[in-house]
This record gives C-alpha cells, sequence and structure tokens, in this order.
C-alpha cells in the first residue's frame, strides 16, 4: 500500500482508537526499534472524549495528515463518539479492526457501590472495580464496627452464598467476545478460551496482562506491515519488547479463591499479592480494605 | 517495684509472648513472638500505647531482659524516649522491671505513649560466637503494664529539647478555612505529603502542599508561603552539601518547622557509575538504562552465552566489590552530618533495619518503610495530631500505609554479591524487581543491562 505519511515527509502515522486498552498498545508499538525511523503511533482514547468540539481540537487536521492506518477498536459504547471519528478520519486511511474485551466470570461479583464518590485524592472514587458484596457489608455499621478477622470472615460466608452460576458467566463472555470477533480483523475468542486457565490474562475486568496485549499487537502488525520486507525483525522487536513487560496492572483485583477453583486457574496463587497503586496487597487485605472503603497511598 | 497493683488502676497490659497481645502496638525493630518474650532488634524499636482521656499521673512498667554474654558483652544499655522526650540511661546486665513514672499533662501528647526503646549495645548472638543467629538482639521484652498512681517520683526525664521550638501546630477551626501544612523538597518530599494529606482525621484540617526544589526559593513561591492561609506547619527537606532553601527564612515565627534529610543509599549499590552507551534515545528520552553499573557495563562487549555472561559479571562483581565495611563506616558519616542538621533523625533507623528490611528500591528511591517514618515524625514534630489524638493519628496512618511500596516503580536489584556481603536477610536471589511496567530477576535484568536490549516502560 502507499503510505501517504511518507510522500509528504512525515513517518507514516498509525493511528490507535481504543479505550485504556490502547495506550498499552501505544505503549508498546512506539517502542518497537524496527518501525521507529518509519512509523510515527498516535492515539485517540475514546472514553476520553467528550461532547464538546474542545476534545476534538488536539486531534485535527495537523494530527491526521500522516494517518496512513486506523487500528480501531470494536466495542458497543460511545456510538456517537466513534461516528464522529469516523468523520474525521483521513478517508484514504486503512483500517484494521480489534475488539475490546473483558472478562466478567472472573469477578462475578462485580457491582456498583453507594459509596463510590469523587473525592479530592481519588478523584474517580477509591476503589475502581466495585463488588456487590463488600458494598453491602461495607455500608452495615454492625460489620464495620467488627475485626478485620470478622469482616473477612463475613465477606467470604456472603459472596459464597451469592456467587452466580460461573459457567453461566463465561458463556456470556465467550458469546460477547464471539460477537466481537465477527467484526474485528483480529479475533481473540480462541487465544482467551485456550490460555485463560493456563496463564493470567487479565488484571482486572478490562485490564489486560502482556500477552494479550502481545497477541493483538502481533496481529496488528502483521496485517499492517505484511509487505514489509522486515517483519520478522519487527515481530523479534516485539517478542524482546513483551519478554518481561506485564501490562497494565496497576489497579489488579484479586481473584475470589472459589473462582480460581470452579474454573481450575493453574496460575492462581493463594498467597500472591496484588498491586494497587503504590500498594502490594493481600486477597484479604484487598477484600477487608474494600468493605471498608479504606484510604491508600497512591 | 512491687508486680500487685491493683487491675482496676491498670490501663493497659501487653504481653510479648506467642500468645500475647503485642502486635497492634508495636511500630518498627520488633522480631517475631517467641514463647516467653519478644527481641527488639537493631538500635532502636518503637511501640505505641494508646491511653485514655483524662488521664494525670502514670507508671510505665516494663519488664525485660537484655540479650548479654558476658565478658564481651557485660551489659546492655537502655535509652527510653516518651513522646519525643529522652529519659535518662539505664544500664541493664539481666531481667529487670524497669518503672518510670509520667506526669501526663507534661507530654505534647496525652492520647498515647509513643515508646522509642534505643539500645547501643545490641549485638547479634553470631557476632559473639554463639550462635548462627544474624539478628542483633536488644531486650527480650516479656510485658509491660500503664497504671495510674497518685504521686509521681522524680522526673525521669532529660533537660526538655525540642527540635521544633516547643510550638504546636494548628488545625483550621471547625468551620474555618483548614492550616496549611507547606512541604518542601524532591519527590520524596511529595511522597510525605501525599501520606500525611490522606490520613482520614487530616482531611477537612489541613491542606497539604507540595513544592518542588525548583520551585523553592522564587518569588512565586516566597508569596505562596507568606500568604498561607492558617500556616500550621513546614516540612522542608534538606539535601546533603546544600545550605537549607532560603525560604524557610520566611516563616512566621511559632509555625513549627520539622526539617528530614534526602534518603540516599549509595552504598548498596556500588557499581553505579558511568556508561558510554547512556544517551538519549527518542523511545528512551533518559537513555535505555539510568542507573548504570560500570560492572555490566564493561561487558558490554563480551560474547558469549546468558549464563556464561552472568557468572563473568557475577565474578567481576566479586573482584570490584569495594571493602563494605570502609563503605558503610563512610556512609554511617554521611548519615550522621544529615541527622545532625535535621530535626527528624534517619541513621539509626537505617543503620538498624537494612539487613533486616528493604528500605530501598534502588539508591534514591527510599521503600514505604522510611517514607512513613519521615511522615510519622513529621506529623509528631510538628504536632499537627493533637486535636485527634496521637494514637488516632497513628493509627490512621498504619491502615493507610499497610501494604505500601514508596517510590516502587524503577527498582534496580541488588547485585547477589553485595547482598551476600552486607548480610541481607531479606534478599531473595529470585525475586522480581518492577522496572515501569516490567517485572525482572536480577539475572534477567543484569543480561538485558548488558546487551542494552529495549523494553517498554
Amino acid at each position: 500500500m502507499a503510505w501517504n505519511g511518507g510522500k509528504s515527509g512525515l513517518r507514516s502515522g498509525v493511528l490507535i482508537y481504543s479505550n485504556c486498552q490502547g495506550e498499552e498498545l501505544h505503549r508498546l508499538a512506539t517502542r518497537i526499534q524496527s518501525l521507529q525511523q518509519r512509523f510515527e503511533f498516535k492515539l485517540i482514547l475514546y472514553h476520553a472524549l467528550g461532547e464538546s468540539e474542545a476534545h476534538w481540537r488536539p486531534y485535527g487536521e495537523a494530527f491526521m495528515r500522516n494517518v496512513d492506518i486506523v487500528w480501531e477498536q470494536i466495542g458497543p459504547d460511545y456510538v456517537e463518539e466513534r461516528a464522529e471519528f469516523h468523520a474525521r478520519r483521513p478517508a484514504g486511511a486503512r483500517v484494521i479492526t480489534f475488539p475490546s474485551f473483558s472478562m466478567l466470570s472472573l469477578w462475578p461479583l462485580a457491582g456498583s457501590d453507594p459509596r463510590t464518590r469523587r473525592e479530592p485524592r481519588y478523584p474517580d472514587g477509591r476503589y475502581l472495580q466495585p463488588d456487590f458484596v463488600a458494598a453491602e457489608l461495607g455500608v452495615d455499621p454492625d460489620i464495620l464496627a467488627g475485626s478485620d478477622d470478622a469482616i473477612f470472615q463475613r465477606y467470604m460466608a456472603i459472596s459464597a452464598e451469592r456467587m452466580p452460576n460461573l459457567d453461566r458467566r463465561l458463556g456470556l463472555d465467550v458469546a460477547k467476545w464471539r460477537q466481537r470477533d465477527s467484526q474485528s480483523d483480529i479475533p481473540v475468542t480462541d487465544f482467551l478460551m485456550d490460555r485463560f486457565r493456563r496463564c493470567q490474562l487479565f488484571h482486572g475486568l478490562d485490564h489486560l496482562t502482556g500477552e494479550p496485549l502481545g497477541v493483538i499487537l502481533k496481529g496488528l502488525c502483521e496485517r499492517t506491515f505484511a509487505g514489509l520486507a522486515d517483519l520478522d525483525r519487527i515481530n523479534q522487536d516485539i517478542e524482546a519488547m513483551l519478554e518481561f513487560y506485564v501490562g497494565a496492572d496497576y489497579l489488579q483485583t484479586p481473584v475470589h479463591p472459589q473462582v480460581a477453583r470452579h474454573f481450575g486457574l493453574e496460575w492462581y496463587d493463594p498467597q500472591a499479592t496484588y498491586r494497587y497503586y503504590a500498594n502490594e496487597w493481600t486477597y484479604r487485605d484487598y477484600i477487608v480494605r474494600l468493605v471498608r472503603n479504606a484510604p491508600y497511598c497512591q | 517495684m512491687s508486680d500487685a497493683a491493683s487491675a482496676s488502676d491498670t490501663i493497659a497490659r501487653i504481653e510479648f509472648t506467642e500468645t500475647g497481645n503485642s502486635g497492634p502496638c508495636k511500630r518498627f525493630g520488633w522480631s517475631h513472638e517467641e514463647e516467653e518474650h519478644t527481641w527488639t532488634i537493631g538500635r532502636c524499636a518503637e511501640l505505641v500505647v494508646p491511653l485514655p482521656p483524662g488521664e494525670r499521673y502514670l507508671r510505665l512498667d516494663v519488664s525485660l531482659v537484655p540479650f548479654v554474654h558476658p565478658p564481651r558483652l557485660a551489659e546492655q544499655r537502655l535509652r527510653i524516649e516518651i513522646n519525643g522526650r529522652a529519659l535518662r540511661e539505664l544500664a541493664l546486665d539481666g531481667q529487670d522491671i524497669v518503672s518510670v513514672d509520667i506526669d501526663v499533662g507534661q507530654l505534647a501528647d496525652p492520647d498515647a505513649l509513643c515508646l522509642v526503646f534505643n539500645q547501643p549495645d545490641a549485638a547479634s548472638p553470631r557476632s559473639l560466637g554463639l550462635s548462627a543467629d544474624g539478628r542483633v538482639l536488644g531486650f527480650g521484652f516479656q510485658w509491660l503494664r500503664v497504671r495510674r498512681v497518685q504521686q509521681l517520683g522524680a522526673s525521669p526525664f532529660e533537660p526538655r529539647t525540642l527540635a521544633s521550638g516547643g510550638s504546636v501546630a494548628r488545625a483550621g477551626a471547625q468551620g474555618s478555612e483548614p492550616g496549611s501544612v507547606i512541604v518542601l523538597g524532591d519527590l520524596q518530599a511529595r511522597e510525605v505529603q501525599e501520606i500525611a494529606a490522606r490520613i482520614p482525621s487530616f482531611e477537612r484540617s489541613f491542606a497539604f502542599t507540595w513544592m518542588a526544589p525548583a520551585e523553592t526559593g522564587t518569588s512565586a513561591q516566597a508569596a505562596a508561603l507568606r500568604e498561607a492561609a492558617n500556616l500550621s506547619a513546614v516540612w522542608c527537606q534538606l539535601v546533603p552539601g546544600r545550605p537549607e532553601p532560603s525560604l524557610l527564612d520566611l516563616v512566621p515565627e511559632g509555625v513549627p518547622t520539622v526539617t528530614f534529610p534526602r534518603l540516599t543509599m549509595p552504598v548498596l549499590w556500588p557499581f553505579d557509575g558511568p556508561d558510554r552507551r547512556l544517551v538519549p534515545e527518542p523511545a528512551y528520552p533518559d537513555g535505555r538504562y539510568v542507573f548504570g553499573d560500570t560492572v555490566a557495563a564493561g561487558l558490554a562487549d563480551a560474547a558469549g552465552t546468558d549464563d556464561e555472561l552472568f557468572a563473568e559479571y557475577l565474578r567481576r562483581s566479586a573482584e570490584q566489590c569495594p571493602n563494605v565495611d570502609a563503605a558503610l563506616e563512610e556512609y554511617a558519616e554521611m548519615l550522621g552530618e544529615a541527622d545532625r542538621r535535621c530535626t527528624i533523625r534517619v541513621a539509626e533507623l537505617i543503620l538498624d533495619q537494612f539487613h533486616e528490611v528493604k528500605l530501598f528500591h534502588n539508591y534514591e528511591d527510599p521503600t514505604g518503610v522510611l517514607l512513613r517514618h519521615i511522615a510519622t515524625r513529621a506529623i509528631i514534630q510538628s504536632g499537627l495530631y493533637r486535636e485527634f489524638g496521637l494514637a488516632t493519628v497513628l493509627r490512621e496512618l498504619s491502615e493507610l500505609t499497610q501494604g505500601y511500596q514508596g517510590l516502587f516503580q524503577n527498582q534496580v536489584p541488588i547485585n547477589p554479591i553485595v547482598a551476600q556481603r552486607y548480610g541481607l536477610r531479606w534478599y531473595d536471589p529470585a525475586a522480581r524487581y518492577r522496572y515501569t511496567y516490567n517485572k525482572w530477576t536480577v539475572r534477567d535484568y543484569t543480561l538485558q543491562y548488558i546487551r542494552w536490549r529495549p523494553w517498554c516502560f
């Protein structure tokens, strides 16, 4: 294909249009050595776009000028922003699609928490992946007056009672993945089903570890740069980049042990600690803090 | 003393045995509970005992046994600090009960006893040839009791010295502007400020502002300091070899000023140094591996398998590793100098604890342990806790910082040879270290560095 950016004396632009998963793809792509001289990777986060024109201002003509390729993430939400994006992206740009995906079946207790609110030190709320059992316990003054041990035991008892049908939840996830795959150039369902028991693919509902990000990035690069003579070198660079890369792990959400047992998660370690911003907590620490809506350091 | 105090006079009794209740009170400097006691380790240990309101005269009794091995270690000196005030020094050669009378009205805070036990003679059984136990042992604490008394004995305290001049910070009165606390210094100071600002009791009472070093001394910052509403305290980081920021001259009289050192620990990364390959690159504006390693740099052109290269790296490290005793002595002098300049001291804590606990992620990024220490001392010295009670604030601080890792983003593995020579008991050769979005072992990191491989950040 023609690389218009190259003709204008600029590096060719590859524009990633995505949710936060695209941030990680952008982080990885910009550091692929064999592409750095020829391609400029750009990013538009669709969940950060608002309705006003001001949000689009950084993505004007100058931004779009060298864009030859668009890596567009397919998802069900932000429909108006997507339509606006389609109107604004360069008409001749080649579009390669990839799916957005999450895995609700690993966190089946995810729900809302009435205590989540904007606070000066926690602009998005304290705990970004609420849990309805923790939320319920967290508004009961008798529970909160108890010891950490009592809180944890209560949580484990209630959560066991409320645990949904996990196989059904997995089925819903798979159905959603397949549906997105059908609209995308880079399918992921077979990979996810093949790997999710053997290795950790998610840090939280939609925060990915290095492995799935690598699969998507390699898929996108293979389609995008298929005509380049040094595709093997590009793949080697990606592999090197991924060797120690952990993905978006700044907000890790521990998996309930009952869920881990049910699905036979081989990578699950009951003693593991999980990163939450600048903290490392065990599963128990995390649950007690979640119930107490405890403050923490970022 | 008599052990027959009536139960109704007893405010707190803490047992340091396996089945005891000492856990929530212990801060740092404690080994695990044993059948009959808990050893203090290192040269200082801290304990906080909450007090009920309205107490006046108290007697503190502590039953403890020193770690001794005559004639080489015939006794151990013990110096207790209560809420920042030092008691006269004792020397113990066997099991004893130490009693101290306390006038609660004379304490800076009547809400809790913050007890620091300094033990300059602490030693390890290994150093005395007794066993392989490398813990530096001070005293085996058996129990501690706080009880009410009708009158006091002679004052146990040394003449009063207060770093901040005895001033006490003011919180914003209810319904008024919150008190301002200005924290000057680099990213370490910012972390300290972040910790303090998240303490629930402080949320509505104090507004914390961090000022970076580049900004201190500018007219805008001076104006900010002069115009700070209800200035309650200034916390300022001092950098070795540099004068105090001139901004401190503008702090109004009576406002508590706390100073703390910039925390570094170069001795654990003795091979830090230049690398000709470290130049800005488009993907790495500060260079690819910003923490230099001269031994690894010396292998940049070496050929061989990963195993061969790493073995050669270890061999050269052993050859080039500096004398650790001399390096540690020099480092202790540097810390001592910093302590003399600052109101918050760190030398004892660092030198006592670095064998037992990880205190730094790289030579200039402390872990949560040290940053929490600075925050705790700053809060105590500037009296920010007064409206809420020391015990409450310290409990909140402890809960807030559970699992807190400090400046954790750029962890540079410690060379295994260095870890061995310094006897770092917490060191795990298989540990994985975070470097922004990567995690690697010391071997992985070293090979990446030698081969100057790209990585993702």
